[in-house]
């Protein structure tokens, strides 16, 4: 015991490297448990408002093609309203819609890496909580992670946690969506069934089969597939959404969703 | 003593700084990025106590793992090569530990400064990428990438180093 103390007292530089490297080890390790990464993430006041400042600086050199893309989603969104007005009788329409959506900035985003987290600029006090969904009109970004009063992470779809429920538009065959790291604007489609016919060039949705997400939302184009022994193996999407040009998001609030997850969990 | 403090204290947030607003968007072919803030390391005087490097580096690291969401991987591998580059120093300019604390990073032949800088980055890049993998499945992607950023980080810090030391001498 004597001697171990000596060994420690002579060698503190050693025994402080062990220390400070098993306290990242632990920081490591928590960030990859979902729920446990409270310890360090950019959802809090300082890294949240730092992000801020140079998101601001940044944005005011690509506002021309940002202002492009809104244009667009309003064109969209106004043919959308045309439709939606031709095709409904009045007790159709409905004030107690299912699905919420509250407008969000992207403050830092990320999509190099193998596992990517995305800061943005709402939190509690607009009332974003853990396990939402983050979409754009022409894609899924990914899913509330850790919320702080104005800042909340998210867990992008260019993540090995993250698995997102998605279906073929002209089939309705449900599979689930993945990213393999390789390349940002492509994820992959799996445990489709055969029976389903895919082609390349098919346009693949969100599946309603998810909590979390609105159905029916545009994700991307089938670029490329292979079958192997009567299973589809890679099957390779486009996606619509650039995640290298992130700004503005919807945080998507499913009202219904509490409910559903206690009877599911009551099933189980 | 506390000037050092104050002088240190400012570059680790200078650094954290430019790593997150600069560094970390330049995205080269879509994923390669340098990481220039383990300059600190190379510009960290050798007379200083080894206690205060660690800690410093440590807290470098931390910085930039909150600002980027990473858990803790920054944070590990700035402190791994921290510790040893001193190890690393006495091997390549054979010279035992006393001989070091007198050493002077401008009195250094290119040589030496060159590799070790090259090894301690390549060290550093590699330790970041696998544990952000947090697995070895696919490691040939791992090495380029590895050695992508390495190359871009070393030129950047050799040429900010001979800033640093420029100055240095003029003050």
């Amino acid at each position: 015991m004597l001697q171990l103390i000596k060994f420690f007292t002579n060698n503190r530089v050693g025994l402080l490297f062990l220390i400070l490297e098993l306290i990242a080890f632990i920081f490591i390790v928590k960030s990859h448990s979902f729920h446990h990464s409270k310890y360090l993430n950019s959802a809090n006041v300082i890294s949240g408002s730092i992000h801020k400042k140079s998101t601001n600086i940044k944005n005011y050199f690509n506002l021309k093609s940002q202002n492009g893309d809104l244009v667009k989603e309003n064109e969209l969104l106004k043919n959308k309203l045309e439709q939606f007005i031709e095709s409904t009788d009045s007790e159709k329409i409905n004030s107690n819609t299912k699905y919420k959506y509250i407008s969000s900035k992207v403050v830092y985003n990320s999509y190099h890496k193998r596992n990517n987290i995305l800061t943005i600029d709402k939190g509690s006090n607009d009332s974003i909580k853990p396990n939402m969904g983050v979409v754009l009109s022409n894609g899924i970004i990914g899913i509330t992670l850790r919320v702080s009063k104005n800042y909340s992470t998210v867990l992008s779809l260019l993540n090995s946690r993250t698995k997102i429920n998605a279906k073929m538009k002209n089939s309705h065959h449900f599979g689930s969506l993945e990213w393999n790291g390789k390349s940002f604007s492509k994820a992959q489609f799996t445990d489709l069934p055969i029976q389903a016919n895919i082609k390349i060039g098919d346009t693949l949705i969100s599946g309603g089969k998810s909590v979390i997400f609105p159905e029916g939302i545009p994700l991307g184009v089938i670029t490329d597939f292979s079958i192997d022994k009567k299973s589809y193996t890679t099957i390779d999407v486009n996606l619509f959404a650039d995640f290298s040009a992130l700004n503005n998001v919807f945080v998507v609030n499913n009202r219904l969703s509490e409910e559903q997850f206690e009877l599911e969990s009551i099933n189980e | 003593m506390n000037s050092t403090l104050l002088k240190y204290g400012i570059l680790i947030i200078l650094l954290t700084l430019l790593q997150v607003s600069i560094f970390n968007n330049v995205d080269l072919l879509g994923y390669i990025n340098p990481y220039f803030y383990i300059i600190f390391i190379f510009v960290f005087p050798f007379d200083k106590n080894k206690t205060a490097l660690l800690i410093s580096s440590f807290l470098l690291g931390l910085f930039i793992d909150i600002l980027t969401n990473d858990g803790g991987i920054h944070t590990f591998s700035i402190v791994f090569i921290a510790y040893f580059r001193v190890f690393l120093l006495q091997i390549l300019s054979n010279k035992n530990e006393d001989d070091i604390e007198q050493i002077n990073t401008k009195d250094l032949s290119f040589v030496v400064l060159f590799l070790w800088i090259s090894i301690l980055t390549f060290m550093h890049h590699f330790l970041i990428f696998s544990l952000e993998q947090f697995s070895f499945v696919e490691f040939s992607k791992l090495l380029l990438k590895t050695f992508l950023s390495s190359i871009l980080s070393i030129v950047l810090i050799i040429f900010g180093l001979q800033l640093f030391l420029k100055k240095k001498s003029n003050a």
